[in-house]
C-alpha cells in the first residue's frame, strides 16, 4: 500500500529575464493506493502527473507532505523501497549499444538478484511480454514497441511490489500495448500496488480501479470511473475529462 | 564495490561505442581502428620526437630533473582541461540519469562509477603525453627499476586530484545554477579560456629558437625552473612525486609517494563528502527544475514582415549554427579566430627574435613581393586556414534527422543544396578578407593584386564548398544526440583537409612551373583553372539531386 | 485527392516492406490509416511525401505525380512527421514565418492566420521561446501549425495525437473534420483504434506491406465479426 499525504511541490521558474517566480507543480495531494489495486493518474500536459510520479518513486524530494510505502518511507528505508520499486518513464533508449539481454542482466547485478536467478527471470520476463525474438538485438536497433517492452522489461527483473508507469503506452500500436495492459492487470491480481498515468482516457476506464484527475497541480476528483462518470453526469470518462478540466464538451 | 564496477562498465562502453551502435557499424569498425590506430602511433612518435629532442638537450648540461617536473605538470594540466570539458557532460548530461535514479543504489554509488569514467578517459590521453615521456627519461638516464615503479604511481596518481577539483566545482556551479542553458555557456567559456591558454603558451614558447646554445639553454633551465618551483607550491603532490622520481634513495621515493597517497586519499574522502551532498541536487534540479518561462504576448511586428525564401532559409542556417555553441565554435568562429590567431603567434614569434612590425614590413619590402610566388603563399595560406570551417561539410549533418524536411518542402532539392552553402561561402569570404587585410598591411600588395586575389580565393573556396557538401550528402551523420557527434565523431573532417592539402600542393606545383610568370596572368590562370572543376561540380549536384539525397531518411 | 496507384517499396532485395498498394483518398474525406508499429504506414507517408523513392508504382497528390512533378506535388500537402523535434534553434515565430516563406504564405494573410491557428492551440503565448524550451505536446502543436499555414488543400499527418493531452487532440480533430467538410483530404496514420472509429470516413489497414482492408468502420465490423472489440477486430485482421 502506498499512501501519499499532503504532497506539495514547489518549482522555482524564471517570470522573464530578471524575475522569478514559484510555482506549485503539486499542491497538497493525498490519496492512497490500496496492495491489487490500479490507481490512474490523469490530466492534461502540464498538470503534474509527471512530477507526482517522480516523488513517489524517490527521484525528487517533495517541498512538504509525506510518501509511505506499506509504513516505509524514504528517509528512512530508502534502498530497501527502491528494492520494490518499478519505475517507467516515457520510451527513451538508455544504453542502446547494449542488447537486451545484456541490459537486463546488468539491471540484475543492480538490484542484487544472484546469477541463476537472473537468468530464470529474464526468460520468465521475455517470455511474458513476447521479447524472445530480440533478447540478442542491440537495443538502438529495436522498434518502438520493442523499445518500450525493454523498458517495462528493466524493471522487472527485481520482481517488485510497487509499480510508478508513466505513459507507458504512449506511442505503442495496439498489439504491444495490448500485451502490457494484460501484463499490468496481471500484476495487479497478484496484489501489486501500481499507479498509472495516461492520456488515453479509455485504457485508464478500461484497466483502473480508481484514477485520480489533476489538473494545475491539485487533485480535481477522485473515485472509481464509474463514481467520475455518475458525478460529472456523462457516459465516457474522455467527456468527464472534458467536463472536469474544462474547455469543451463532448463532440457527440 | 562490486556495483560500482559493474556500473563504470556500462558508462564506459556507452560512451565509447555510441556512435558505432547507432549506426550500424561493425564492418567498417575495422577501418576505423586503422584510421584511429595510425593518428595513436603519430602523436606517440610526434611526442617521442619533441620529447627526445629537449630531453637531450638538458642531459647535455645535466638539468634533466627539470623533464619529469614538466611532464607531471602538464598531466596535470591536460587533466585540469579534459575534466573541464568532459565532467558537465558525464555528470549532468547523460540521458541515463533518470533511470539510475530510481534504482536501489547508494549515492557514493553512482558518483565513484561516474569519476571512474572521467578517470579512464584521462588516462588514455597521460598514456601517450605522461607515460611515453617518462620512460623515455628512464631509458635515457639509465634508470632502475624503482624509478619505473614510481613512474606508474606517479601517472595513475596525478591526475586523480585535479579530475576531483574540477568535478567539485562544476558541482558547486550545478547546485545554484539550474537551467540547461548553462552547459552551453559553460562548455563556451571553457572552450574559450582553453583557446586562450593555446594562445598564450603559443606566443610565450614562439620565441624559442631551434638551435640553442648552450647558455641560451642554461638561461632557460633558470626560467623553467624558477616557474616549476613557483607552481610546486601550490601542487604539492607533484612536488612530492618529483622528489621521488629524481632520488637515488630508495626510503626517500617511498616516503614521497606515500606522501603523494596521503594527500590523494584525503582529497578523495572529502570529494566524495561533498559530492554526496551536493550532486544529487543539482542534478535533479538540472533533470526537471523549472518548466518554461512564461513568456511576454508581445510579437513584435517585424517578425511578420516576409522576405525571400533564399534570405529566409540562409538566415535559418545562420541561426542554427550561432545559437549552438558546438556549431559556432567549430563552424563560425573558426573563419575569423584562425587567421587572426596564426598571425598573433607568428608575430609574436618574429618579435621575440627582436624584429619589431617596422622592420619585418622593411624586410619583406625589399624582396620583390609583387610576384606570382608571393601570390601563390597568400593563396595558400587562405587554404589553410579555410579548412577549419566546418558549415558545408557538415551541412546536412547538423539537421540531425530532421534532415528529411528538405525532402518534403516544395523546394528543389539543388536550391536548398546551394542555401546550405551559402553560409560556407560568406565564411569563407569573411577568411579571405581578414587575411588579405592583414597581408596588405605587412606586404602592402597593390590593390588590384589583391582585388584578384580576393578573386581567385573565392573561387576556390566555393569549389571547396560545393564539393564538401557532396561529401555530406554521401556519408550524412544523421543520428546523433549529441551536437559534438557530428563535429568531433565525424571521419568526413580529413575530407576539407585532404582538398586544402590538394589544393596547397597544386600551388606549390604552379610556383615551380610558372616561377617568374607576371602575377596577373599567373593567378588568372590558376582563377581560370579552378573555375572548370566548380563549374562540373555544381553541373554533378544539380543533375544528381534526387539522388544525392538517397542518404537522407 | 491522394492517389496511390500500384506502389512498391523494398529496402532489401527481394523482401517488399510495401507491396502492390493501391489507394485513393477522395476530396471531402477523413481517412485513417492503421497497422502495426513496422506494417509499412511510414514507408508509405514517406513516399507519399517524396521522402523515400517509388520502386513501382505512382502516387499522384491533386494529380500531380511526387515522381515526375515533385515540386508541384509538394506545394498541394502538409505534412506533420511522427517526431517533432525540428528546428529546435528556432524561436517559434521564426520557425512559422520560415515556412510561410518556403510555401509562398502571402504577406498580409500571416499575421492573421499564425494568431489564429496558435491561439486555438494555445501556443500564442509562447512563440517568442525557443522551440527547444516547448514540452512534447507544445512541439507537436508548432509542427502542425507550421504544416497547415499554407493551407494546403491535403493534409497528410503522421501519427499526430502522440503525445496531445486529450483537450488539444479534440481540437486537432475539430479541425480535420472542418477541413474535410470543405471538400478537402485528410489523411493520417494512427494506432489508436478510437479515434479512427470516431472520426474517419474510411480506414485502411495494412500489415507486413500489404493493405488487408479498406472500407468504413461499419463495413469492417459487418466483414469480420459482429460485436467484436475492436481490438479483437484489429488483432484478428493483422494476423491473418
Amino acid at each position: 500500500m502506498i499512501i501519499v499525504e499532503h504532497i506539495t511541490k514547489k518549482f522555482v521558474r524564471n517570470k522573464n529575464k530578471k524575475e522569478k517566480e514559484e510555482f506549485s507543480a503539486n499542491n497538497d495531494i493525498t490519496f492512497e493506493a490500496n496492495d491489487g489495486e490500479i490507481i490512474g493518474i490523469l490530466g492534461p500536459n502540464g498538470a503534474g502527473k509527471t512530477t507526482l510520479l517522480r516523488m513517489i518513486a524517490g527521484i525528487l524530494e517533495p517541498t512538504h507532505g509525506k510518501i509511505s510505502f506499506d509504513g516505509m518511507n524514504y528517509k528512512e528505508n530508502e534502498i530497501k523501497i527502491k528494492q520494490n520499486i518499478a519505475y517507467l518513464s516515457g520510451n527513451t533508449k538508455i544504453y542502446d549499444t547494449l542488447s537486451t539481454y545484456e541490459l537486463l542482466k546488468m539491471c540484475c547485478d543492480i538490484y542484487g538478484v544472484d546469477k541463476e536467478n537472473s537468468k530464470k527471470r529474464i526468460n520468465e520476463i521475455a517470455k511474458v511480454l513476447g521479447m524472445e525474438q530480440f533478447l540478442c538485438n542491440k537495443i538502438a536497433n529495436l522498434s518502438t514497441g520493442q523499445t518500450q517492452k525493454v523498458n517495462l522489461a528493466r524493471c522487472l527483473v527485481h520482481n517488485p511490489k510497487y509499480y510508478i508507469l508513466d505513459e507507458a503506452t504512449t506511442g505503442l500500436d495496439i498489439i504491444s500495448s495490448q500485451i502490457i495492459l494484460n501484463f499490468i492487470k496481471e500484476e495487479r491480481d497478484k496484489g501489486k500496488t501500481i499507479l498509472y498515468s495516461t492520456h488515453y482516457m479509455e485504457e485508464a476506464e478500461n484497466i483502473c480501479n480508481r484514477v485520480i484527475m489533476i489538473n494545475k497541480g491539485k487533485i480535481i476528483k477522485a473515485g472509481t470511473p464509474e463514481e467520475i462518470k455518475k458525478d460529472t453526469d456523462t457516459t465516457n470518462l474522455r467527456d468527464a475529462f472534458f467536463t472536469l478540466v474544462g474547455g469543451v464538451s463532448s463532440y457527440e | 564495490m562490486d556495483k560500482v564496477i559493474k556500473l563504470t562498465k556500462i558508462f564506459l562502453k556507452n560512451s565509447f561505442s555510441t556512435m558505432d551502435a547507432r549506426m550500424g557499424i561493425s564492418t567498417k569498425s575495422k577501418s576505423k581502428i586503422i584510421v584511429y590506430g595510425l593518428l595513436f602511433l603519430y602523436f606517440a612518435g610526434l611526442i617521442i620526437f619533441l620529447g627526445y629532442n629537449l630531453l637531450d638537450g638538458l642531459i647535455a648540461i645535466h638539468q634533466e630533473t627539470i623533464f619529469v617536473g614538466m611532464i607531471l605538470f602538464m598531466i596535470f594540466g591536460l587533466a585540469i582541461i579534459q575534466t573541464i570539458f568532459s565532467s558537465i557532460n558525464i555528470l549532468y548530461f547523460t540521458k541515463d540519469s533518470e533511470y539510475l535514479l530510481p534504482l536501489p543504489l547508494k549515492p557514493y554509488q553512482i558518483i565513484l562509477a561516474r569519476t571512474n569514467v572521467m578517470l579512464i578517459a584521462e588516462y588514455v590521453i597521460i598514456f601517450l603525453i605522461g607515460f611515453i615521456p617518462l620512460v623515455m627519461y628512464g631509458i635515457l638516464t639509465g634508470a632502475g627499476i624503482v624509478y619505473y615503479l614510481t613512474m606508474i604511481l606517479a601517472v595513475i596518481l596525478v591526475p586523480i586530484l585535479p579530475v576531483l577539483l574540477i568535478s567539485m566545482i562544476v558541482m558547486f556551479i550545478m547546485s545554484f545554477a539550474k537551467l540547461t542553458k548553462n552547459r552551453n555557456r559553460f562548455q563556451l567559456f571553457a572552450t574559450l579560456l582553453v583557446l586562450a591558454i593555446i594562445i598564450a603558451i603559443s606566443i610565450s614558447t614562439s620565441g624559442m629558437k631551434q638551435d640553442l646554445t648552450n647558455e641560451e639553454m642554461a638561461q632557460m633551465v633558470v626560467q623553467a625552473n624558477g616557474m616549476i618551483e613557483l607552481v610546486k607550491g601550490y601542487v604539492p603532490t607533484v612536488d612530492y612525486l618529483m622528489e621521488a622520481l629524481t632520488t637515488n634513495s630508495l626510503f626517500t621515493a617511498i616516503v614521497e609517494v606515500l606522501k603523494t597517497l596521503g594527500i590523494t586519499i584525503i582529497g578523495f574522502i572529502v570529494y566524495m563528502l561533498i559530492a554526496q551532498k551536493i550532486y544529487f541536487k543539482g542534478l535533479v534540479g538540472n533533470l526537471f527544475g523549472g518548466g518554461a518561462s512564461s513568456s511576454n504576448k508581445e510579437i513584435n511586428q517585424k517578425e511578420y514582415r516576409n522576405s525571400k525564401l533564399y534570405k529566409s532559409y540562409v538566415g535559418k542556417e545562420f541561426k542554427n549554427m550561432t545559437r549552438n555553441p558546438v556549431f559556432l565554435m567549430q563552424c563560425l568562429i573558426p573563419a575569423v579566430l584562425i587567421p587572426i590567431v596564426m598571425v598573433v603567434v607568428v608575430y609574436a614569434g618574429l618579435n621575440s627574435d627582436g624584429m619589431g612590425l617596422e622592420q619585418i614590413t622593411q624586410m619583406v619590402q625589399q624582396i620583390p613581393i609583387n610576384t606570382f610566388f608571393i601570390a601563390c603563399i597568400i593563396l595558400g595560406v587562405i587554404q589553410f586556414f579555410t579548412m577549419f570551417i566546418y558549415i558545408s561539410i557538415t551541412a546536412i549533418s547538423r539537421d540531425g534527422e530532421n534532415a528529411v524536411f528538405m525532402k518534403y518542402i516544395p523546394v528543389s532539392l539543388y536550391k536548398q543544396y546551394m542555401y546550405k552553402i551559402i553560409p560556407n561561402i560568406i565564411m569563407n569570404i569573411v577568411t579571405i578578407i581578414i587575411t588579405l587585410g592583414i597581408a596588405k598591411y605587412i606586404l602592402n600588395l597593390p590593390v588590384i593584386t589583391l582585388i584578384v586575389l580576393f578573386i581567385v580565393a573565392t573561387i576556390m573556396g566555393i569549389l571547396q564548398s560545393i564539393a564538401m557538401i557532396i561529401v555530406d550528402l554521401k556519408r550524412p551523420k544523421l543520428n546523433w544526440d549529441s551536437e559534438y557527434a557530428v563535429v568531433k565523431q565525424n571521419l568526413n573532417l580529413v575530407f576539407p583537409v585532404l582538398l586544402s592539402m590538394v589544393n596547397i600542393g597544386i600551388l606549390v606545383g604552379f610556383v615551380y612551373l610558372l616561377k617568374d610568370i607576371n602575377v596577373y596572368i599567373g593567378v588568372g590562370i590558376l582563377g581560370t583553372l579552378y573555375m572548370i572543376p566548380t563549374v562540373i561540380i555544381n553541373k554533378y549536384i544539380y543533375n544528381r539531386q534526387d539522388k544525392l539525397a538517397e542518404k537522407i531518411i | 485527392m491522394i492517389q496511390i496507384k500500384n506502389v512498391s517499396k523494398s529496402y532489401v532485395k527481394g523482401k517488399k516492406s510495401v507491396e502492390s498498394l493501391n489507394l485513393e483518398i477522395k476530396n471531402g474525406e477523413i481517412f485513417g490509416f492503421l497497422g502495426p508499429n513496422g506494417a509499412g504506414k511510414t514507408t508509405t507517408i514517406r513516399m507519399i511525401t517524396g521522402i523515400l523513392n517509388i520502386d513501382e508504382g505512382d502516387i499522384l497528390i491533386d494529380d500531380k505525380s511526387i515522381k515526375k512533378e515533385p515540386l508541384e506535388a509538394k506545394k498541394n500537402f502538409g505534412f506533420v512527421p511522427d517526431s517533432p523535434d525540428m528546428f529546435l534553434k528556432l524561436k517559434g515565430i521564426e520557425y512559422l514565418m520560415f515556412m510561410a516563406d518556403v510555401y509562398d504564405v502571402p504577406q498580409n494573410e500571416r499575421e492573421e492566420k499564425i494568431e489564429k491557428l496558435t491561439k486555438k492551440f494555445e501556443i500564442y503565448n509562447q512563440l517568442n521561446n525557443q522551440i527547444q524550451s516547448y514540452s512534447h505536446g507544445m512541439r507537436q502543436k508548432i509542427v502542425i501549425c507550421g504544416a497547415l499555414l499554407s493551407e494546403p488543400k491535403n493534409w497528410i499527418l503522421d501519427e499526430p495525437m502522440t503525445g496531445l493531452d486529450p483537450k488539444s487532440s479534440y481540437d486537432l480533430k475539430e479541425m480535420m473534420r472542418e477541413h474535410a467538410k470543405s471538400g478537402k483530404t485528410v489523411f493520417f496514420s494512427t494506432h489508436i483504434l478510437e479515434v479512427a472509429e470516431k472520426l474517419c470516413d474510411r480506414v485502411g489497414i495494412i500489415n507486413k506491406g500489404k493493405l488487408v482492408f479498406v472500407g468504413t468502420f461499419e463495413e469492417m465490423k459487418q466483414k469480420f465479426k459482429e460485436n467484436a472489440s475492436l481490438e479483437d477486430l484489429f488483432l484478428e485482421i493483422t494476423e491473418k
